[in-house]
């Protein structure tokens, strides 16, 4: 443990140094994963599935606002819909401006989760995204985590049904088939039930003041996410994997778990209560310490000495083992006479 | 010279200009009132926009049906349903509207609060100085 609160230490260290250049590289890793699976789940417009395009874009998205890779990212559905016809990118558009004037107004700064839903689905972990929202953030995160879940099913049903949408049917027949596909997807209704709870329940529990909050809020957030789905699928037409599910959940609490290390940190066990009082108020205050660890400091000393010192520091060095050439004379002190010697050192003086 | 304390009331004004302050300093140069009026007038365009985009998504939707009973449908009874619709989301949204700004409006307030105690102290730093130029040119100009 102390190893990682040291290693914490050392990157939120290493992250003050050097921000300005940390913060554009990992919006720009954002923007590359993002990117690559929007790619990868529709690549229907072959010049922008390219690896160049998607390092331009990355690039630019490194250094802009977090916003303009939400923007990005879905100007990049709406073209890739176009490819299967312009019906289809015009239904995206739509849809798009929708959620854009219906929802996603009311939550500007929490849009990252609208691109991040998609991301966390492609890496089989979609919960990490309502713990994270309800952990980080507060309910109204959950429109966005929502409308992310949406553009995931509609990138998903242009993906399996691009060949029905390609063919030449009516133009009215592929509007109502994209809509029934979205409006009657009661899998994505269940994924946004489940977001939800999620979210509000998450968010309610790790603001109560009880030990453990975070850690708490996690558990019970995965095992809402296990419950709602495992149970949408038994009364619902919808076919959940239990395996997949399940998994997924644990996955996302462990990355929980490492993001509360990560945020918080903090140590329950040398929690304290306090209570105090002015003129109107008696105060019940609960502090809990973070956990710290001080840095051991290692500070290398090199001592360096001139040539000439080195030399002469060699001879003096040298004149002790001269001394100890000299054969030493074996001195018998039981017929050594001190008194006369004393007395002949007194002589001379 | 370098006035020390100085730079410090400026470089923490700037920080709070950079972060929190470029969402907080455009709304305080409204009234609440105002901000609110504006808000209001925007999600009442917003709503009308999103509001013709559902109706043309349901229309295109029913397009087969409407083609073949056109002539059956209630005229005034769609109206009534399509206009009361549209009240309703309205109405709904204006209020969402409505609590949103408010409360970014009084979040505002309080954020800006400690940046314009901040700035007068700036000013009274600089008039400070100004006063001391003045006296220090008075006293130079008696003595030439």
């Amino acid at each position: 443990m102390t190893a990682l609160l040291e290693l914490k230490q050392k990157m939120k260290n290493f992250y003050g140094e050097h921000d300005t250049f940390i913060l554009p590289v990992l919006k720009f890793l954002l923007a590359i994963i993002t990117f690559r699976g929007i790619n990868a789940s529709l690549g229907f417009m072959h010049k922008l599935d390219n690896i160049f395009v998607v390092l331009i874009l990355s690039i630019l998205c490194s250094v802009l606002p977090l916003n303009l890779m939400v923007i990005l990212g879905l100007a990049l559905i709406v073209a890739h819909c176009y490819a299967v016809g312009v019906e289809v990118a015009g239904f995206a558009l739509l849809l798009i401006l929708l959620l854009m004037i219906l929802f996603l107004r009311f939550s500007s700064k929490d849009n990252l989760a609208m691109i991040l839903t998609p991301v966390a689905f492609g890496l089989r972990v979609p919960a990490i995204v309502p713990i994270g929202c309800g952990l980080l953030r507060g309910p109204a995160s959950a429109i966005s985590a929502d409308c992310g879940v949406i553009i995931y099913y509609f990138m998903n049903l242009v993906k399996e049904k691009a060949s029905v949408l390609k063919g030449e049917t009516d133009i009215m027949q592929k509007l109502k088939f994209l809509l029934d596909g979205l409006v009657k997807n009661q899998n994505m209704w269940l994924t946004i039930l489940a977001f939800t709870a999620v979210i509000i329940l998450v968010y309610v529990i790790r603001k109560m003041a009880v030990d453990y909050s975070w850690r708490i809020a996690i558990v019970v957030g995965a095992v809402i996410y296990i419950v709602t789905m495992v149970a949408g699928g038994l009364f619902l037409d919808v076919t959940n994997e239990m395996a997949a599910v399940i998994i997924s959940a644990v996955g996302s609490c462990i990355l929980g778990l490492l993001l509360e290390f990560f945020v918080l940190g903090v140590d329950y066990s040398r929690s304290e209560n306090l209570q105090f009082e002015d003129d109107e108020y008696v105060y019940y205050v609960k502090a809990v310490p973070k956990s710290l660890v001080t840095q051991s400091k290692r500070s290398i000393k090199k001592i360096q000495v001139e040539p000439d010192e080195r030399t002469e520091r060699r001879n003096v060095s040298r004149e002790p083992d001269e001394e100890e050439d000299i054969p030493l004379e074996k001195v018998d002190f039981s017929e050594f006479d001190f008194e006369e010697k004393l007395e002949d050192s007194l002589k001379d003086l | 010279m370098l006035d020390l304390e100085r730079i410090r009331q400026m470089t923490k004004l700037a920080s709070y200009e950079a972060g929190e302050g470029k969402t907080y300093l455009p709304i305080s140069k409204y009234y609440r009132s105002d901000f609110i009026g504006l808000a209001l007038i925007k999600n009442f365009f917003l709503v009308s926009i999103g509001y013709c985009m559902i109706l043309a998504v349901i229309a295109g939707y029913n397009a087969e049906y409407l083609l073949n009973n056109a002539h059956k449908l209630n005229v005034v009874t769609t109206v009534i349903a399509v206009v009361a619709g549209y009240v309703v989301l309205l109405v709904l949204y204006s209020i969402v509207t409505y609590i949103y700004t408010s409360v970014k409006y009084s979040r505002a307030k309080k954020s800006i609060q400690q940046y314009y105690i901040d700035l007068n102290k700036l000013k009274k730093m600089y008039d400070r100085e100004e006063k001391r130029n003045i006296k220090k040119n008075t006293v130079r100009r008696k003595r030439a």
